[in-house]
């Protein structure tokens, strides 16, 4: 009898939740990538999203209680689509400016503000940065580099600006520190970061539509969270090389 | 000039197979036929001779419509072509009427006109098919009869592009035998050979002719009209100048522009 | 899968071996086949819309044949790219459109609102809680209608030039026998169009292959997409790293549209010698050259 009831009980919470769950999670959350700027996001070896925005996007929607699913958009079209309602965020490394505000609205950092690195070919000297310096189309660093003395060449994915300091097209590539590192590390010594830094923008935060204030309140709430209780620390920690208590 | 052979004699009215009444045709200002008047009895061979531009062509296209002529009638078996206006232009008013004359008339061109993604067969029992309903079967026989008969049974499954102009064109007056029409209408059936291909078309023709077959033939062969026909017509600036048996035409001219044609054509005179 | 277990250990052949068959590789093997199915599914639809275009640009019904040049003609004056970058937005947009004037009638809030395309949830094409698969294929088949739409004006051109190119001749012939014209088109006309338009329609195809990676322009993950994306540099992040390969996946690509621009071009040679008029290269060739029909 008692496992009778137990059965029945574990059915009971079971249909419970499912019917819990099939009107939290009623709407289902599109959050848009690029899926090309490791650490923060990538598409692993298995052909999935990859990277810390990854771990920190699903466990918002958790924490938010939101049905997610991953889009895929490339960068320079990333803030239209989110504008024509292709997603519904952008989760994508996208540092907070005002320029960019003006057309979305943003959530919160759930990554701090991080200086901007100049990396190069070894051997190659400081004065550089005002030679020819690659940088990702629609980027805050692009946006610097075409204010500075420094002649700017745009590339589409973050992939082929790298590439084109080891062709010899670019100088130096101008880029967050947290992409370069890697790059600098497993370089064997034939890349290095040049010694100027720059700090720009406001960290990094969803995109939203301005319109979805709701959606925008819930990701606040849900990044509040993850603050307190460490977890976001933890993630930053797993994947930007050991950066401790950075919240 | 030897008398030519007739034959035939006995036509009456009621074997009238086409009659055009009256017929004018022009092209904005230029007045092409200026009112012609033609009779077709049945086992007629009528031969139109006359220069470039004097219309005979012109003449036989309005016979099974393919031009529609502004003024005139035109009867087949007795029957006359129905007219409406469109945009101020006559055409005729009934498809049937217009498709039922021209199955009747084959049609035969002075470029062949084999439809050149058919074999030669094919070409021969298309339109007994699609347009006659007849048995393909019967159809294909009949074909391959007309061809041995036109004496190229061998082509049947050739190409009209592997074949020679003169065979061509005997295929195409196969073609329109095997519509078992009621009269057949030669454009200037030779003018696109060479001499040596001439003759065997030619003979062709003139054995239909010795069949009894009612033809029109638009030529600029002077010999086969007078061999062939039974009646001949002159035509000139879009009227008939003179017309009459081959030796009337022929052996006793009566009007000057017909003379001055026949010198300059080089055949007689 | 054990043979595979941990890359970081793998060397040489073994190495490469699996690195080609990650999944992320299985995704570009695949996505072969979505070229492919865009031109099993194009090309007829272009023959379609060719052959419309074509019949309407030549029908007796003015409002019909202004119709066939207007759409031949536009495509013509546009470029190509604007069309595939114009189409599948617009459609896009009028399909959600349309569909939030019948689903939510009782927003009135404006769908346009400055520069943000708003419409209900519900008239989201599709859903936001389909699957991914769902909207692959709905953009795969936005493209589609793009690429139908671009290459049946193209294929329109063609066709009606072609039907243009038969001789006078050969119809007036059959109108002679007695072929009605419904008869005569089908029968005589459009058989021997063919020939003309082969040539036409064999360099078409050929463009529409080549038109393929614009695929990727359309942010469908098509072959260039991930040959892209594979080939790029990959860091410690990656199970597989390695530098720039780029290079190496496209050469890859280059192979792959010879190859079947090659077998193309052989497919296409037999039609045309298939549904060529003239048969005077046949070995029953006769002596004398026969006179051109008509031409």
């Amino acid at each position: 009898m008692t496992q009778f009831t137990s059965v029945a009980r574990t059915a009971a919470l079971a249909a419970a939740l499912a019917l819990a769950s099939s009107t939290v999670f009623a709407e289902t959350v599109r959050l848009g990538t690029e899926g090309a700027y490791p650490p923060f996001n990538f598409v692993n070896d298995s052909g999935e999203i990859d990277g810390y925005e990854r771990e920190v996007g699903d466990m918002l929607c958790k924490i938010a209680e939101l049905d997610c699913t991953w889009v895929k958009n490339d960068w320079d079209s990333i803030i239209p689509n989110l504008v024509s309602g292709n997603y519904d965020a952008i989760i994508a490394g996208m540092s907070i400016t005002d320029e960019r505000d003006e057309v979305i609205d943003f959530t919160q950092d759930y990554y701090p503000p991080d200086p901007s690195f100049y990396m190069a070919l070894k051997g190659t000297g400081d004065d550089a940065i005002n030679g020819v310096v690659s940088a990702q189309t629609s980027t805050i660093q692009a946006g610097y580099i075409a204010e500075s003395d420094a002649t700017l060449v745009e590339f589409a994915t973050p992939d082929e600006t790298i590439a084109a300091v080891k062709s010899g097209e670019a100088d130096a590539v101008f880029a967050d520190e947290a992409f370069l590192r890697k790059y600098v590390d497993e370089s064997g010594g034939e890349l290095i970061f040049l010694t100027p830094t720059v700090s720009l923008g406001g960290g990094v935060g969803m995109g939203i539509r301005e319109s979805d204030t709701e959606l925008t309140a819930k990701f606040n709430a849900a990044i509040d969270t993850m603050k307190k209780d460490g977890s976001l620390n933890a993630l930053i920690a797993k994947w930007f090389d050991g950066r401790k208590d950075v919240y | 000039m030897p008398q030519s052979p007739r034959r035939n004699q006995s036509v009456t009215q009621s074997d009238t197979v086409l009659a055009l009444r009256g017929i004018h045709k022009s092209y904005g200002e230029l007045d092409v036929l200026k009112g012609i008047d033609l009779t077709a009895s049945r086992g007629d061979v009528i031969a139109m001779i006359g220069s470039s531009g004097s219309g005979k062509s012109t003449l036989l296209r309005c016979a099974n419509l393919l031009e529609t002529p502004q003024q005139g009638d035109i009867f087949f078996h007795g029957e006359q072509v129905k007219w409406h206006t469109k945009r101020h232009q006559r055409i005729p008013s009934d498809k049937h009427q217009v498709r039922r004359m021209r199955a009747n008339l084959s049609m035969v061109f002075q470029q062949f006109n084999l439809w050149a993604h058919m074999t030669v067969l094919q070409n021969v029992i298309e339109a007994p098919q699609t347009v006659l309903k007849k048995d393909p079967d019967e159809a294909r026989e009949l074909g391959r009869q007309l061809l041995t008969k036109v004496g190229i049974g061998d082509k049947c499954d050739q190409y009209p592009s592997q074949l020679s102009g003169g065979q061509q064109q005997r295929a195409a007056i196969a073609r329109a035998l095997a519509m078992e029409p009621a009269a057949m209408l030669f454009d200037e059936p030779t003018s696109a050979l060479d001499p040596e291909l001439e003759a065997e078309v030619v003979r062709v023709i003139q054995t239909l002719a010795e069949e009894g077959r009612t033809m029109i033939i638009v030529t600029h062969d002077m010999k086969m009209a007078y061999d062939v026909a039974t009646h001949v017509i002159f035509l000139h600036d879009g009227v008939i100048v003179e017309e009459g048996t081959p030796d009337q035409v022929f052996n006793n001219t009566r009007s000057a522009r017909l003379k001055q044609f026949l010198q300059s054509s080089g055949t007689f005179g | 899968m054990e043979y595979c277990a941990d890359p970081s250990t793998l060397e040489g052949l073994r190495w490469l071996a699996c690195y080609l068959t990650t999944p992320k590789h299985q995704l570009f093997y695949l996505s072969f086949l979505t070229v492919f199915a865009l031109l099993a599914i194009t090309a007829p639809v272009v023959m379609i819309m060719g052959f419309g275009g074509a019949i309407a640009r030549k029908s007796q019904i003015a409002p019909l044949r202004w119709l066939g040049t207007l759409y031949t003609s536009m495509v013509r004056g546009v470029p190509d790219i604007i069309f595939f970058l114009f189409v599948p937005i617009a459609l896009d947009q009028l399909v959600e459109y349309a569909r939030h004037k019948i689903k939510c009638p009782h927003i009135t809030d404006p769908v346009y609102r400055g520069s943000e395309f708003i419409v209900c949830e519900a008239a989201k094409m599709p859903l936001s809680d389909s699957a991914a698969w769902v909207h692959n294929t709905w953009s795969f088949a936005l493209a589609v209608i793009a690429f139908s739409l671009v290459f049946g004006a193209f294929a329109a051109n063609t066709i009606f030039g072609a039907l243009n190119a038969v001789p006078h001749s050969q119809l007036e012939t059959a109108r002679a026998f007695g072929l009605t014209e419904k008869q005569t088109f089908w029968r005589i006309h459009v058989p021997q169009m063919w020939t003309y338009a082969l040539p036409g329609l064999s360099n078409l195809w050929m463009i529409l292959i080549k038109a393929t990676p614009l695929l990727f322009l359309l942010g469908i993950e098509d072959i260039v997409y991930w040959a892209r994306e594979l080939g790029g540099s990959k860091t410690g992040y990656f199970q597989y790293p390695h530098p720039d390969w780029r290079l190496w996946y496209f050469l890859a690509l280059l192979v792959f549209y010879l190859l079947l621009t090659w077998l193309s071009g052989k497919i296409f040679n037999r039609l045309t010698s298939r549904y060529s008029l003239d048969h005077s290269s046949n070995p029953t060739k006769p002596l004398l050259k026969p006179i051109e029909a008509g031409r």
